[in-house]
This record gives structure tokens, C-alpha cells and sequence, in this order.
């Protein structure tokens, strides 16, 4: 089967924010204890605390934002909590949670450190549901502010004399459920009074944004968009990918033909939904100012069994790779508009990139993908089409390929970067992608893939290499035309010179 | 429009498991030999498991997240103890 793809290098668009690569780190399950942090004294090699091995992984992804402390957790934070010497700091076992102990080990300087480690921006989430303006009035304070005050005061008095710069902060979290169950006209008030107090006490700019809305709640975008455009830089959206629903999860392993294509068909509509939450932004803000912030998005699957369902600890196969792929793919075609987005979680919770157990860290097939998708970080969306046959089976039908492709510009030459997904269970595609417009020749091209012989494989701590990323042979077909043969059940990245 | 809470759900879920619910439900998994732990084995696991400091409200393990009376079931399953396996030999 023969597919082609044209590259536009003429229609250039937007510039791919970086930060659509950003992830998620909130306080549950072994995200954070055991995932990024084990402490100073832990027999895990670390770095001031953070694990060595995790850090290094999410550096090699080029990681550009991590959003903390929740999600949900975020409207129960009271940030004073994890401040100060840890032996005073409030310790909570939490018995509906399995006798988990919070114990704040983890708090404000914690995180901005972790931020530090990586080369990361934060994204701190406030608490709205169930903290003051008071609260969040102060930890900003306490965070941006350089000069005399009593918040800058205890800062320095718990080891850090400097403010961090703070890029972005979001007002609440799923303030629709966990973070306060209000309607949309309430928590626009609710926002616009705390946004308040969200003060840009220096020149680096706090980025403010908005609690949004779950899925396909376009009522929700309309009234936070109609009464409170002129006070947030961004507004949240959060969507996840089941296989049925959430009620009804499915094994993250254990699928069918059918168990595929129904997850891929639910990846596809994150395209429905940005853009149809984007128009409704178009009608207020037609200059595209607010950006669409995807900060919850990745597969949720039924826990592994004999793990804590509370900890959400998920495996992850092929069908999460190119879920992935395809989700960013359309991240990076409305890069208009989606300026943020954030994989839900970074460690051992839901689709992460890493799981650890022990001293043990596995990368699971959705971190080579975005490994391989770092190159579209900060490059220039180009117009990209591909009049894909459909894969499927009985009434399940999906777009066989996915595409975006960005450029960016080089001394002697520009380098393409073009992520093509067969979602096709079965079948592979002999693929050609033609730049029009090209002036110069192709003067190299090379590729990577991520597949493997079954789509159900994984990596696991006994065998953690089984799905990773590969060279992928392509053949300089014309001077302007590239041709890959493109494996079922795959993504891969093709680099172009030219 | 959405009328449900993740979390409480999650934690309406998360207080129905208990230490005896763990038991209990591994106690009814099937035996097969040279796959699943003799009872011994699986005693003695159980029992370093419960001087371990990662051992958490009676039934979890904080070094991977699951219940080790699961992972002691198992002949292969291994202690992710960092740098030790504690049920080795």
C-alpha cells in the first residue's frame, strides 16, 4: 500500500512552542516520592535528592515545562505546608489511600530545585477549591518577590535569598469537579477574583491561566472566554484517552484488533476538540492572544493489576506510542493556538514517559517518542496533507497516517522534520513525503522509528528494551521526494536537509 | 456537563481496600507448581516484607506501588527493595 504526504515548505505557520512538550507531576501515587524525589539519604542514586537516572531522562527529552503539585492534589495544596525544615514540616497519613504518608518532604523549594535539575520551566497550579486568596496572594510573594517583604523574608529565611521567575500559573484546577464542582459563571468570578492577586512583581512576566474545561464542555470555554478574556493569558483544557470510558477501563496490555482501533479513534478527537474549542476562542479573541493549554492529555488504562488502583500505575505498549504521536502531531497543527500541553504524568502514573520500581527505571515507548518529536521544539509548523486511506475493523474506522512537519532554518542548509504514525494495526505503508516549493535539492535525509514485531510489547523492568527507537532506512526518491517504508503499528521521524 | 469527582471516586475505591481484603483475595488465587510461591516461601516473603520500612498500612509497597503479598504469590516475583532484593536466598 502506497501513501503520500506533501509538505508545503511555503506555508509556514506558527512556531511550534516548546512547551507543548511540557509534562505533569502532581502528588499521587510514586510521581513524585519514589518517581522524581527519594531524598538525600535514599541508598537510589540522586541528586540533592532527585533521582539521578529520572533526571537524566527527562533532560534527554529536552523537557521544557513540568506543571506541580496537581492536578486534583493542586486544590488541596496549602503551600505553607512544605516549607521550612522538614522535621516540622506536617505529615498526613492519609488511610483512604492505603496509609500513605504526605509528609511535605517535597514542597516549594523542592520543586523549583527539580525545575533548576532539569533546565525546566515551572507551572505551578494554586489552590482555589480550598485555599484563600490570602494563600495563593502570598505564595506568589513568597515565589517572584525580590525585595522587603515578609513572604521574600521567610523565603530567604529557609535558604533561598533570590526569587525563582515564575512563567506560569494556573488559577485552580478541574474546578468543574475536584477543584470546587462550581459552574462555569461561578468560577469566572472565582478566577477573576484570585487572578487578582496573581501580582508580576518584576519584569518576568507570570503567565495566568485559567481552569478549563473537561472535554467537550464547550459551555465552559464560551463563559470563561466571555467573562474573563482580558485577565488570563491561557485557559486549561484536560482530555484523556480510554478505551471505552472513564467508568469502564480497559488493560493497558491485553487488546484486540478492536481494543486498538477504539483507542486510536479516541486520540483522533483531540483534533475535534481543540478545534472546536478554539473556534469558540476565535469569537473573543480572533487575535489568537490566549493560548489553548492542554495541561491533562495521554492514554488512561485500567491499573496493573496487584498495584494500589489508587496510584493509577500503568503499563505502556505500542498503541500508547502512537497515541502519543498522533496527539502531538495535532498539537503541533494547531500550534496557533495550543501554545502548552501536558502529558499525564511524568513518573509512574498514568501514560508516563518513565516508570521506576526501585533502583530500577524503565523508558517506555511513549519517552522515545518524545524523543523523537523533540526536534519539532520550537520549529516553524509547515502545511503538511496526506489523503490517508482509513484503517479499521467492523465499524471502527481511523485515519491510517498522521502527519505535522516544522522546518527550521540552518547556516548552509534546513533541516525538515516530518512525524508520520501508521495507525494501521496490521498493515504497513510504502510512504513518500514530498516537499513542494523546494528550491534547493535533498541533500540527506535520514529516519527514526519506534515499533515492534507485536503491538501489545512494552518495556519492563525484566526486559526493558524491547520497544525502542531505531534507524529507519529512506530513500532520496526524487530531489525533492523522500520514500519510507513505514512498518504497521509505528511512528517515525524523518529529518530532511535541504 | 461532567458531575463527577476523580478523586472521591478514587478514594471511594481506595477505602474499600483493606490488609484483609489483600489477603483474603490472594489467598483465593489458584497454586500452580513451579509458577506460584508454596506457602512457606510465601510466609517467609511476608514476613520481611513486614520489618521492611517501605511497607505501608499493612499492604503496600512504597518501592513499586503494589501489594507485596501479590508479588510473594508469584515464585519469580522479586523485592524491589532499592539495591537488594530482600527475599533473596
Amino acid at each position: 500500500m502506497k501513501e503520500t504526504v506533501i509538505v508545503d515548505v511555503n506555508q509556514k505557520k506558527s512556531t511550534i512552542s516548546p512547551d507543548i512538550y511540557g509534562h505533569f507531576s502532581e502528588h499521587l501515587g510514586r510521581c513524585i516520592y519514589g518517581g522524581f524525589w527519594v531524598g538525600k539519604d535514599s541508598s537510589v542514586p540522586n541528586i540533592h535528592g532527585y533521582r539521578s537516572d529520572v533526571l537524566q531522562a527527562f533532560k534527554d527529552i529536552d523537557i521544557p515545562n513540568l506543571r506541580w503539585p496537581g492536578g486534583c492534589f493542586a486544590d488541596e495544596y496549602h503551600w505553607k505546608d512544605g516549607i521550612g525544615p522538614k522535621e516540622n514540616r506536617k505529615r498526613m497519613i492519609n488511610t483512604n489511600w492505603g496509609g500513605v504518608v504526605e509528609d511535605n518532604s517535597f514542597g516549594t523549594h523542592e520543586f523549583m530545585g527539580l525545575c533548576d535539575e532539569l533546565g525546566c520551566k515551572p507551572y505551578i497550579c494554586g489552590n482555589v477549591g480550598s485555599g484563600t486568596v490570602q494563600e495563593m496572594d502570598e505564595w506568589i510573594e513568597y515565589m517572584t518577590f525580590s525585595g522587603e517583604s515578609p513572604m521574600s523574608r521567610l523565603r530567604e529565611e529557609n535558604g533561598h535569598k533570590d526569587a525563582w521567575k515564575l512563567p506560569y500559573f494556573g488559577v485552580g484546577n478541574e474546578n468543574w469537579g475536584c477543584g470546587g464542582n462550581m459552574r462555569a459563571e461561578f468560577y469566572a468570578d472565582q478566577y477573576r477574583r484570585y487572578q487578582t492577586f496573581v501580582r508580576q512583581y518584576g519584569p518576568d512576566k507570570i503567565m495566568k491561566i485559567a481552569g478549563g474545561a473537561n472535554v467537550d464542555d464547550y459551555n465552559w470555554t464560551d463563559v470563561l472566554m466571555k467573562n474573563a478574556l482580558g485577565f488570563m493569558d491561557g485557559l486549561s483544557l484536560h482530555n484523556y484517552t480510554f478505551e471505552y470510558s472513564w467508568e469502564d477501563k480497559r488493560s493497558a496490555t491485553e487488546y484486540n484488533d478492536a481494543g486498538w482501533y477504539r483507542v486510536i479513534k479516541n486520540a483522533y478527537r483531540m483534533d475535534e476538540l481543540v478545534r472546536r474549542h478554539s473556534e469558540i476562542m476565535d469569537k473573543y479573541d480572533p487575535a489568537k492572544r490566549v493560548s489553548l493549554v492542554v495541561d491533562e492529555w495521554g492514554c488512561w488504562h485500567k491499573t496493573e493489576p496487584g498495584t494500589n488502583p489508587g496510584f493509577l500505575y500503568q503499563q505502556n505498549t505500542v498503541r500508547d506510542a502512537v497515541v502519543a504521536g498522533i496527539i502531538l502531531n495535532i498539537f503541533n497543527n494547531h500550534s496557533d493556538r495550543v501554545r502548552i500541553a501536558n502529558l499525564a504524568q511524568a513518573v509512574n502514573v498514568l501514560q508516563s514517559p518513565v516508570l521506576t520500581e526501585g533502583d530500577k527505571m524503565v523508558l517506555t515507548p511513549t519517552w522515545y517518542i518524545l524523543h523523537m518529536y523533540k526536534a519539532h521544539q520550537g520549529a516553524t509548523l509547515l502545511g503538511s496533507t496526506c489523503a490517508t486511506a482509513a484503517a479499521g475493523v467492523e465499524n471502527i474506522s481511523v485515519p491510517a497516517l498522521s502527519v505535522s512537519a516544522s522546518v527550521k532554518p540552518g547556516k548552509g542548509s534546513d533541516t525538515y522534520t516530518i512525524t508520520v504514525c501508521n495507525a494501521d494495526a496490521a498493515k504497513s505503508r510504502t510512504v513518500d513525503i514530498g516537499l513542494t516549493g523546494l528550491v534547493k535539492n535533498i541533500v540527506k535525509a535520514e529516519a527514526q522509528i519506534v515499533t515492534s514485531g507485536d503491538m501489545h510489547d512494552c518495556n519492563t523492568f525484566e526486559k526493558s528494551e524491547v520497544v525502542t527507537e531505531k534507524a529507519l532506512a529512506v530513500k532520496i526518491a526524487e530531489r525533492d521526494t523522500v520514500s519510507i517504508e513505514l512498518p504497521a503499528h509505528s511512528v517515525a521521524s524523518v529529518t530532511i536537509h535541504a | 456537563m461532567p458531575e463527577r469527582c476523580i478523586r472521591c471516586e478514587l478514594e471511594k475505591l481506595q477505602s474499600l481496600i483493606t490488609p484483609e481484603y489483600i489477603l483474603n483475595v490472594v489467598d483465593n488465587l489458584p497454586e500452580e507448581e513451579g509458577v506460584t510461591a508454596d506457602k512457606s516461601e510465601y510466609e517467609r516473603r511476608m514476613k520481611i516484607c513486614g520489618a521492611c520500612e517501605a511497607f505501608t498500612g499493612g499492604m503496600l509497597c512504597m518501592h513499586c506501588g503494589s501489594y507485596p503479598a501479590y508479588r510473594a504469590h508469584v515464585l519469580a516475583g522479586t523485592c524491589p527493595y532499592p539495591g537488594k532484593n530482600k527475599w533473596e536466598k
